[in-house]
C-alpha cells in the first residue's frame, strides 16, 4: 500500500469508528450504565399488587462500548497524523 | 330437637375451628413471578438484579399471626443481573460460589409485634438467614397480606378455590459477614447488600 494513502485511510477509519460507536450508543438509548445483555422490565401482578421484573433478551450498549469506540476512533485519527499527507509526498517522476 | 341443636352446635364449632385453622402456603408460584430483588451500590451504577427460584412454605393462621412458621429458599443459580459478565462473576467462586452453595434460605423462628388491620399483618420476623453457607440470625420488618379466596382469580380459574398470602419485607446484610469478598473490592462494590421481597404464597383447596 502506498504510504500516502495511510493517513486518509486511518483518519477515515477513526472517524467512522468514533461516529459509529457514538451513534450506535445514542440510537440504542444512550444507556449510561454498563452494557445490558437482558433488559429488566417492571410489571405488576394485578390480583396481588406485587411488583415483579421480567427480562427482555436484547443487547443495550453501555458506557464501556461508547468510550472504547470513541477512544479507538480518536486513537486511529491521532495515529494517522504520523503519516505524511498525500499532498506532501513528492510525485515520482 | 335437643339432638338437632347439639348437631348444629357441633357443626358450628367444627366450622369455626376450620376457619381458624392455620393454612400452609406454598411459595412455588404457579405464575412464576415470585422473586427477590437485590442491589449493591457500585461504580457507575448499582448492581441490581432479581432471584426468581423461590420455594418454601409458610404456615399462617389469620386468627393468630404470631404463630406463623415457615422457610423460604432461593436457588442461587436463579440470581440474574442485566450484564452477562457480571452475572458470571456473581455466581462464580469469588462471589457466591453457586455450585457449592446452591441455596439462600430464611427460616422463620418467631414473629413478634404482630398488628393486624383488615387483612394486613405487620410484624417483625426473626429467623436464620443462610447465605454462602454462613447462617446468622436476622430481624426483618415484614407485612403479610392475607387474600382469602383469591387463588382462582390469580390463575384465571375462578372455579379453583384457595387463598393467597403476600409476604413483603426489606432488609440488608453485609457481604463480608457471609464470606463474600470480605474486605475486598470495597472501593468498587459496596459492602451492603440490600434485599427486598414481595412474594406470593398459594394455598389451593380441594
Amino acid at each position: 500500500m502506498r504510504r500516502s494513502l495511510l493517513r486518509p485511510l486511518l483518519a477515515s477509519a477513526g472517524l467512522i469508528t468514533l461516529v459509529g460507536s457514538l451513534g450506535y450508543w445514542l440510537a440504542s438509548g444512550a444507556h449510561r450504565g454498563w452494557s445490558q445483555h437482558r433488559v429488566p422490565v417492571g410489571q405488576i401482578d394485578e390480583v396481588t399488587g406485587v411488583a415483579f421484573t421480567t427480562y427482555e433478551d436484547r443487547f443495550v450498549p453501555g458506557i464501556e462500548i461508547v468510550t472504547t469506540g470513541v477512544a479507538l476512533g480518536a486513537g486511529l485519527m491521532a495515529v494517522s497524523f504520523a503519516f505524511p499527507s498525500p499532498q506532501s509526498v513528492p510525485a515520482k517522476s | 330437637m335437643k339432638t338437632s341443636l347439639l348437631t348444629l352446635a357441633a357443626s358450628l364449632g367444627l366450622a369455626g375451628s376450620l376457619a381458624a385453622a392455620p393454612i400452609t402456603f406454598d411459595f412455588k408460584d404457579p405464575k412464576g413471578v415470585n422473586a427477590i430483588q437485590f442491589s449493591l451500590d457500585s461504580v457507575l451504577e448499582p448492581i441490581a438484579g432479581t432471584a426468581s427460584g423461590i420455594t418454601g412454605k409458610l404456615t399462617f393462621d389469620p386468627a393468630n399471626p404470631a404463630a406463623t412458621t415457615g422457610k423460604i429458599s432461593v436457588a442461587t443459580t436463579s440470581l440474574v443481573v442485566p450484564n452477562a459478565l457480571m452475572n458470571e462473576h456473581l455466581l462464580g467462586d469469588a462471589w457466591l460460589n453457586a455450585p457449592a452453595h446452591p441455596a439462600i434460605t430464611f427460616e422463620l423462628t418467631r414473629l413478634e409485634g404482630a398488628k393486624t388491620a383488615n387483612n394486613v399483618t405487620a410484624a417483625t420476623a426473626t429467623g436464620k438467614f443462610t447465605l454462602k453457607g454462613v447462617t446468622k440470625e436476622i430481624t426483618v420488618p415484614v407485612t403479610i397480606t392475607y387474600l382469602a379466596d383469591a387463588f382462582g382469580k390469580r390463575i384465571n380459574k375462578p372455579e379453583v378455590k384457595g387463598d393467597l398470602i403476600v409476604l413483603r419485607g426489606a432488609f440488608s446484610v453485609i457481604r463480608g459477614d457471609y464470606g463474600i469478598q470480605p474486605g475486598k473490592n470495597e472501593d468498587k462494590v459496596n459492602t451492603e447488600i440490600k434485599l427486598s421481597l414481595a412474594v406470593v404464597g398459594s394455598a389451593p383447596r380441594g
